[in-house]
């Protein structure tokens, strides 16, 4: 399945596609929950009045805010430890790139296909947690200092069912590798259907890790400010900006491939085009139920968080792992 | 009546000797004159053995006669319009009186205020610091509890100096998304839990009470008008309540009613704006856009009726501004009756809620017997089930039984949510009276101001006023010296009084929970910080009368 023989070629193009598809995504989080509060968020198509001066569309309004943070001046605080401080958002940064390469997109990929795939970009999407907090803690500020305590203790909360819903898709599927999960469910159905439980702990994984709410505690306005961002200024938090807008698309095609065949309808995977229309089609839908799930809650506070995603999503994703075995070594077996 | 003599007899007799004079020519005024050595005696009787609550503590400066400290005791949660004015005098050589707020906890801020503007020291206070000036400013006497904020060289602890390890120090303002305000908390965290607060309300001095005081007295009219932003009708309801009684006037039955409606447009205003600031306070920014969306509709009557969206300006000294008739009415009545349906879905989707039911119940909780020692006030007293109202209490323009009929809603819980409730259930009652006033203006017509009095002729010499604000009772006190100017002004403010609950409100709970339980007091600092910037032509005190 590869376009072109350079590998390098798709170095580049798979983390440009991603910032697109994530600026899309968050678009279309902004506009959906706007419309849900009455109001008009970026428009679509801009009124001919006023086209003169703001174009055809706003779609790329994410991208505009994300340009114009690059060229304001950044301020570094004196007491922070500006290395770490400065370091934070491009370890985030580099993280992403990789994990958007490794991430197929609609079938396609820029590797050829290799073993454990799905534990290095788990890996990767792990570490960026980390950068948050390792930002916010040496920024010096109290509030930094606070965030970052709630993305850790958040973040135990999130990345259990991620994880090991996850991992269901890779014990269904006998195989560790993205490809090869891929490659299952061309051959059988949609992970989905097989075992709704992990895809909907995952689902809820996703929401905690893009600090939407009711998980955007880290991140909590009135409460800490802007938590472990609270410091960053200008460049460093246009990074920081790119860092959240790669992360929503990698995670979006993250469960589409796991659970939704990489957007393709098993049996017609050859239809390349039909492939790239349903995985655009997941994703948007993906990004619709999560908006609803932002725009009509409040925030819930750290202790209730964890209460409830033990509650609920990790035990969707046990219950997925149990059904998983049941169905790789029962029911698919027979 | 029976009421007012027993309690009066009572003091007469306890008193003895030490009386030195008493004034009482209405319910509403009762002056008496003490001996300064008989006040904490007479606070402990007065709110722990009659359960009267002590409004405000106001200072006045008499030049060489020296200083008169007046403690104002409200009774009229028992009797209607009962209050009684204790008054002292303090020679100017010898500024000090004992403090009562040991035997009447709710006095504690009063007496820190007047501390601080006036040369009276309230001697025994337990916590003598200053309320306005900043933490370094040189303390008026030496205190325990500025150790935890300040260090010995008078710089301000800062969040990792502090002794304890365990313990940081949050700065919560005055710059910080929670209120856009100057308020000030200085949160100490144990570990996750709160342990103790500080608040600062704001940094100017209330420079508005001294400008009252160079004004004639429908010039102060414009100045209370600008104190709130948001209860601004209140505000001038208030001043005019003391002023009118001054003057002896009964205002027309048509100036009533219109008072009251646009007071009860601003509650529902209020309540609204309130509503979605709690919303975001919690995260829930669908609520803020839902609710303000409500709110414009009301500011589009207000435009509709003064001609002014947020400050109407209508009421004058004797009556009011414009006449609400004809189309109006009939505008008006609709609109109330699309945001009646629209409050009461609002309504639907929070009571169905269950995280933000979470998120509200069981935090910020303010017991019944707590709130009466602290002297909570307004919607924050009403939800811990204190039938506290001064339109019930002390009615008002058009709130008594004769004119309209209206419930005062309460709640029993004593938290968050029982405040969110209380408010919620109030927008429906404003609704409900905003009707009934406006069918009445409907039906009958009549004058709506009448001719003031010249300030000669003033029948009473001090007096004051209250208006229930949207967020509790409001208080003035206004003493005249028959002239065209006041003599003196004092205000109170509702949240003056429920600010000082705060630190204990917020005692063992998490951060997280701080912003809502400081925004469920409706905290308004425009009220209370008093910072006014009036640009205007200085002229000479008016020499002929106008008012």
């Amino acid at each position: 399945m590869q376009l072109f023989e350079n590998a390098l070629i798709y170095i580049i193009i798979f983390p440009i596609i991603s910032f697109l598809l994530g600026i899309l995504f968050n678009y279309e989080i902004r506009k959906v929950s706007a419309r849900l509060q009455s109001r008009q968020g970026p428009w679509l198509l801009v009124p001919k009045s006023l086209r003169k001066t703001m174009g055809t569309t706003r779609l790329l309004q994410p991208l505009y805010d994300v340009l114009k943070l690059l060229f304001k001046q950044s301020i570094i605080p004196e007491t922070a430890r500006s290395k770490l401080f400065i370091g934070a958002p491009f370890i985030a940064l580099i993280c992403l790139i990789i994990a958007s390469i490794l991430t197929p997109l609609a079938g396609y990929f820029a590797f050829s296909p290799f073993e454990l795939s799905l534990v290095v970009l788990l890996y990767l999407l792990l570490a960026i947690p980390f950068t948050f907090i390792l930002g916010g803690a040496v920024s010096a500020s109290p509030w930094g200092i606070v965030g970052s305590q709630r993305e850790a203790e958040l973040m135990l909360a999130y990345e259990t069912p991620l994880v090991i819903g996850a991992f269901t898709a890779a014990i269904m599927a006998d195989s560790l590798s993205i490809h090869e999960i891929l490659k299952f469910q061309f051959s059988n159905y949609p992970f989905l259907i097989l075992n709704p439980f992990a895809a909907i702990a995952v689902i809820f994984g996703i929401v905690g890790k893009l600090h939407l709410k009711p998980f955007d505690i880290p991140e909590a306005e009135v409460e800490v400010v802007s938590g472990p961002t609270t410091e960053f200024s200008g460049k460093l938090l246009g990074i920081l900006e790119i860092d959240k807008i790669l992360l929503t698309s990698v995670s979006v095609a993250l469960f589409i491939n796991l659970f939704l065949a990489g957007g393709a309808i098993p049996g017609m995977q050859q239809y390349r085009i039909l492939t790239v229309l349903f995985f655009l089609l997941e994703g948007f839908l993906i990004i619709y139920f999560i908006t609803f799930i932002h725009t009509l809650n409040p925030r819930l506070r750290i202790d209730q968080a964890l209460r409830w995603f033990v509650k609920i999503p990790t035990t969707l994703a046990i219950l997925g792992l149990v059904w998983a075995y049941l169905i790789r070594y029962f029911i698919l077996a027979m | 009546m029976e009421y007012t003599e027993e309690i009066l007899d009572g003091l007469r007799q306890r008193l003895g000797r030490d009386l030195i004079s008493e004034f009482n020519p209405t319910p509403k005024i009762n002056v008496i004159h003490v001996q300064k050595d008989r006040v904490r005696e007479l606070a402990k009787y007065l709110t722990q053995e009659l359960e009267g609550r002590l409004i405000h503590i106001s200072t006045i400066d008499k030049g060489l006669d020296g200083y008169e400290v007046i403690y104002h005791y409200s009774f009229d949660h028992i009797e209607k319009y009962l209050h009684i004015n204790i008054k002292v005098e303090l020679p100017s050589e010898d500024s000090r009186i004992e403090s009562i707020s040991m035997e009447a906890p709710q006095s504690s801020w009063s007496e820190r205020e007047m501390m601080e503007f006036t040369p009276v020291k309230f001697t025994g206070h337990p916590d003598p610091r200053h309320l306005w000036l900043p933490y370094e400013w040189p303390n008026p006497v030496e205190s325990e509890k500025c150790e935890h904020y300040i260090e010995k060289n008078g710089k301000l602890q800062s969040p990792t100096s502090t002794k304890d390890e365990k313990t940081s120090l949050i700065p919560i303002g005055p710059y910080h998304p929670l209120l856009i305000e100057g308020a000030y908390f200085r949160v100490k965290l144990d570990r996750d839990e709160i342990s103790d607060v500080d608040v600062k309300l704001g940094w100017n001095h209330r420079g508005i009470m001294k400008l009252f005081e160079e004004r004639s007295y429908s010039r102060g009219l414009f100045l209370a008008e600008h104190i709130c932003g948001i209860c601004n009708v209140t505000h001038t309801t208030a001043y005019l309540n003391a002023v009118e009684s001054l003057a002896g006037i009964d205002i027309p039955d048509r100036a009533r009613y219109i008072r009251t409606l646009m007071a009860e447009l601003e509650r529902i205003h209020s309540h609204l704006l309130w509503l979605g600031v709690a919303g975001d306070l919690i995260g829930f920014k669908t609520l803020f856009m839902l609710s303000w969306k409500i709110r414009e509709q009301v500011l589009d009557t207000f435009d509709l009726l003064s001609g002014s969206r947020r400050a109407p300006a209508m009421n004058l000294i004797g009556g009011v501004r414009v006449d609400i008739q004809g189309e109006n009415i009939s505008k008006t009545l609709r609109r109330l009756k699309e945001i009646k349906v629209e409050t009461e879905k609002l309504i639907k989707i929070i009571y169905d809620h269950s995280v933000a039911r979470k998120r509200l119940q069981d935090i910020g909780k303010l017991v019944i017997s707590k709130a009466k020692i602290d002297g909570a006030v307004g919607p924050t007293a009403r939800a811990s089930g204190w039938k506290l109202d001064t339109r019930l209490s002390s009615p008002y323009a058009a709130y008594s039984p004769e004119y309209t009929t209206w419930e005062i809603v309460t709640d029993t819980a004593g938290d968050v949510w029982a405040r969110t409730i209380v408010r919620l259930r109030e927008i429906l009652v404003s609704i409900d009276l905003s009707s009934q006033c406006l069918e009445t203006l409907n039906l009958k017509g009549g004058p709506i101001s009448i001719e003031v009095v010249d300030p000669k002729n003033f029948v009473l010499q001090e007096s004051l006023g209250k208006a229930e604000a949207p967020r509790g009772e409001l208080f003035y006190y206004i003493v005249s010296d028959g002239t065209n100017i006041p003599h003196s002004v004092r205000i109170r403010t509702p949240s003056f009084r429920n600010n000082s609950l705060l630190p204990n409100l917020l005692k063992g709970h998490t951060l997280a929970d701080a912003p809502i339980i400081i925004g469920s007091i409706d905290p308004c600092y425009s009220c209370t910080d008093r910072i006014a910037i009036v640009n205007e032509n200085r002229q000479p005190h008016l020499k002929k009368f106008y008012l």
